[in-house]
């Protein structure tokens, strides 16, 4: 399903979650609004000037009780951040576990599970999927929207299948940009150092009519290659480039429209750990990755009264993928029909459905990677009802609903929620949430051969070499999960906040892995050693994710986040997966904001080991120094990774590649608007 | 895999740990620090309109004739999407304006504004703003809103935002041509702006 959609118009409790916590980033913003205004009442009218304001609409400030674990990166938090890759700023956020390997491959997570193709985290771009269904996960690296563009980064962690769908296991990511009229003018910022020689961004938004407004945005990167341990270099350096637009019209006060869409061209290259018959049986390959995307969107918005409305989304995204394993092109088509109502007062009823169709053209290097069928087209289809209750308005709300998807895989899967709120006072939300979801196999998981590594003669047959292979398992089901969540968000005072989240997640028929008799393969002559995927693995997870937020002073903000998490998985793949996510991790954050318009953040961060793989504990240290002579036009200077460095912080396991280490780096970056 | 009975277990345990944690984290919070409200750092966009708004108006003096008669409350309109009656509500509560009680009503039509003594312009057009200006011309009605185009066409507060900052424009002539007085104060405070007619001039 849409998540920008649902949040804007459809999906009432997470939209209002999602504020929320928006609120709770804003600690005075968290009390109620009548005492949030009771304190502007007793400021003066040039003490009222010096507030930095928010703009967030009515609606969503009405509700900041929330049941879920939920954060908000806003655009003003990426900005600080320094960053120039979207996915380091998710490092801020307590629960995900990010991971860079190289210049441009990613490990992304929600709570555990974390891997180059992590499977259990569903992530939206203004509520279009990025999902790909040849493994349930996310190409990170065909991912480059402008930063200046992007308006918030919504992360819910936990399950958020009952409204999202399929594949909402761990968590969501939603990407929202800003809209076309909140872009006008013109925007160029052009930034460069020692691993990013060159990103330079584009914007120009213009007025169509006084209820229409168009946003053209480019960008384009070039990242140097990292190094690997010996100091050599990894060979994975890249380049990327997007042009997108955006188009927003009001065509009447009750009514909105969207039109939206990206072209995408990427170039990307590494070296490639490929299995071969001949000794030495693997062979390091240069495998240059050629990515190429475009996509559109539409969304209309219809407020039918004060109390309902009615949004339609539809998109089309077009994307291939083509490197040395194979090329896919993927068609995905999806509509999406939402309708909000309130009911009495104390009933926000959100129901919807959604279809979306999926088909596959794979071209597969026949020795490492192929499928079964070169091509194969993939449905989903849901419904979904869900009612936040104020049971006692402004203090207990109860949130219960259900979807039910339909895929071609595995037919019908129901996954319901029931959340309840309690907010005694506007200092202390208190909340418990119980909810199943479920991830749908892969097509790699279903029909791939992916051939893993050749044994030479004489380990699996005297004189043939065996090949190692991952085969797909027709009847490979969905991965399970029932997640039981507590959480707790107090703010004893405006300056201050926390969010406590707790979570112990059961899961069932996870992949795991089952050796299969070798059998002889003529073509190339050998003995197969076939791996099959299976669903028995289970087991559950638990941990704490902590927030904190202190404005010291009026220029002076501290942020903490601190996560811990345990997997106790069984069966034939838990040591695999446990040991690939931290058991600890925190960032300490310190923004100020120094006189003259200059601004000083840094953030320290540690990240504990990943026995599975290897990689040992590290710290970091970001520093960044921004200064403001004038109200449009920026400078700035970012050193990330400071201290530690070279580092690893992920390796592949399927699919292996030469994967370069995190490097110091400097950034020096100048934005102009005019 | 596990036993049900060790999971029931575990789920305990952890739950346990939770409910410690919570207890722990009250403790921490609420021992140091004083239930009290400190001047907030950041606010909502509309909250602060609102109070600036009650602000302004109460700075204000307003003709005999804007008022229907001596009882009469002081009407304040918006008009627009999205209306933040509520921000509003909350910022006039309790606050008399020349001695009269304040209703905040949001009009879903711009003529409804007659015999309304102020305006707020939420999200809303350009031909709005200017078929309500055009029914306001010489009336005692202070106009207020954030549009790029409301101190142009005769609004006389128009709210931006700079370095993330509310600040306000103020149009002079509009404000002379309503028949009510603004603090001098208060427009003190104003943007540095070109009055539309002298901007028409050059």
């Amino acid at each position: 399903m849409k998540k920008a959609f649902k949040f804007r118009v459809g999906q009432g409790f997470f939209r209002s979650a999602l504020i929320g916590v928006a609120l709770l980033a804003a600690p005075a913003l968290l009390a109620e609004e009548d005492n949030g205004v009771q304190q502007l009442r007793q400021m003066s009218l040039e003490e009222l000037m010096n507030i930095e304001v928010t703009s967030v609409s009515k609606k969503e400030q009405r509700l900041n009780a929330t049941s879920a674990a939920i954060a908000v990166l806003t655009s003003e938090d990426l900005r600080r951040s320094g960053v120039t890759h979207f996915e380091d700023a998710l490092r801020l956020i307590p629960g995900l576990v990010v991971a860079q390997m190289g210049s441009q491959n990613w490990a992304i997570s929600v709570r555990g599970f974390n891997d180059m193709f992590a499977n259990k985290l569903l992530v939206m771009i203004d509520g279009r999927s990025i999902y790909t269904p040849l493994f349930s996960g996310v190409f990170w690296d065909m991912q480059n929207p402008v930063l200046e563009d992007i308006d918030r980064i919504e992360v819910i962690r936990g399950p958020g299948a009952s409204v999202w769908g399929a594949n909402a296991v761990n968590g969501v990511i939603n990407i929202i940009s800003k809209s076309a009229k909140d872009t006008q003018g013109g925007m160029v910022s052009v930034a460069g150092g020692n691993m990013d020689p060159f990103i330079g961004s584009f914007r120009y938004g213009m007025e169509l009519s006084d209820s229409a407004w168009l946003r053209i945005s480019a960008k384009y990167n070039l990242q140097n290659e990292t190094t690997l341990t010996n100091g050599q270099g990894a060979g994975d350096d890249a380049q990327s480039g997007q042009v997108g637009f955006r188009t927003d019209w009001e065509s009447s006060d009750t009514v909105d429209w969207t039109l939206q869409g990206d072209v995408f061209l990427g170039e990307f290259n590494q070296i490639q750990y490929s299995p071969t018959n001949q000794p030495p049986y693997v062979a390091n390959v240069p495998n240059r990755t050629k990515p190429v995307g475009a996509n559109i969107l539409g969304r209309w918005t219809k407020q039918l009264d004060a109390d309902s409305q009615v949004s339609f989304q539809s998109y089309f995204d077009y994307t291939r993928r083509s490197n040395y394993y194979f090329e896919e092109n993927l068609y995905t088509w999806d509509a999406d029909l939402n309708y909000r109502v309130i009911v009495a007062d104390r009933h926000d009823i959100s129901v919807g459905v959604d279809g979306r169709v999926s088909t596959d053209d794979i071209t597969a290097a026949q020795q490492l990677l192929s499928f079964s069928k070169d091509s194969e087209t993939h449905y989903l289809a849901s419904v979904y009802a869900q009612d936040d209750w104020s049971i006692l308005p402004d203090e207990l709300i109860l949130t219960f609903g259900s979807k039910l998807q339909y895929n071609n895989y595995t037919g019908f899967e129901p996954q319901p929620t029931i959340r309840l709120a309690w907010t005694p006072n506007e200092h202390h939300t208190l909340w418990g949430a119980v909810s199943r979801a479920t991830r749908t196999p892969s097509r790699a998981e279903r029909s791939a051969r992916i051939l893993d590594s050749v044994m030479p003669p004489g380990v699996v047959h005297p004189i043939l070499p065996g090949y190692v292979t991952y085969l797909g398992n027709g009847d490979f089901g969905s991965e399970e999960l029932t997640a039981y969540e507590l959480g707790y968000r107090i703010q004893p005072n405006a300056r201050l906040s926390f969010d406590l989240a707790l979570f112990f997640q059961d899961y069932d028929n996870l992949r795991g892995f089952e050796t299969g008799p070798p059998y002889p393969d003529p073509d190339p002559p050998g003995i197969v050693v076939p791996i099959y995927a299976t669903n028995d693995a289970g087991g559950y997870t638990y941990g704490a994710e902590l927030a904190a937020r202190w404005q010291a002073t009026d220029w002076w903000q501290w942020r903490l986040s601190y996560t811990f998490l345990e997997m106790e998985l069984e069966g034939s793949s838990s040591a695999d997966v446990s040991g690939k996510s931290p058991q600890n991790q925190f960032s300490v954050q310190s923004l100020v904001n120094l006189p003259f318009d200059v601004e000083f953040d840094s953030t320290v961060r540690y990240v504990g080991e990943l026995p599975g793989i290897n990689v040992p504990s590290y710290l970091t240290l970001d520093l960044r120094l921004g200064w403001r002579p004038v109200d449009n036009l920026e400078f700035s200077i970012s050193g990330r990774n400071l201290i530690d460095s070279p580092h690893q912080e992920f390796a592949p396991s399927l699919l292996p590649f030469q994967a370069g280490l995190v490097q110091r780096s400097v950034v020096a970056g100048i934005r102009w608007d005019f | 895999m596990e036993s049900v009975n060790s999971r029931i277990g575990r789920l305990t345990a952890a739950c346990l740990k939770a409910a410690v944690a919570c207890c722990l984290l009250v403790i921490a919070t609420f021992a140091p620090l004083p239930m009290v409200a400190d001047s907030p750092a950041r606010a909502g966009a509309e909250s602060v309109k609102a109070v600036m708004t009650s602000i302004i108006l109460r700075s204000a003096q307003w003709p005999d004739n804007a008022f229907k008669d001596g009882s009469s409350a002081f009407h304040l309109g918006i008009i627009g999407r999205n209306p933040p009656v509520k921000e509003f509500n909350a910022a006039f509560k309790g606050i008399t304006i020349s001695g009269r009680t304040v209703t905040v009503v949001s009009l879903k039509n711009p003529a409804d504004i007659v015999g309304f003594q102020a305006v707020y312009f939420s999200e809303t057009s350009e031909d709005v703003i200017v078929q309500t200006l055009a029914l306001l011309a010489g009336r005692p009605v202070l106009s207020f809103g954030e549009h790029d185009a409301l101190y142009r066409l005769g609004g006389v507060v128009n709210y931006r935002k700079v370095d993330g900052k509310l600040r306000f424009e103020f149009n002079r002539k509009s404000m002379e041509r309503s028949g009510v007085k603004v603090s001098a104060q208060v427009i003190r405070l104003a943007l540095p702006t070109k009055q539309p007619q002298e901007e028409a001039a050059e």
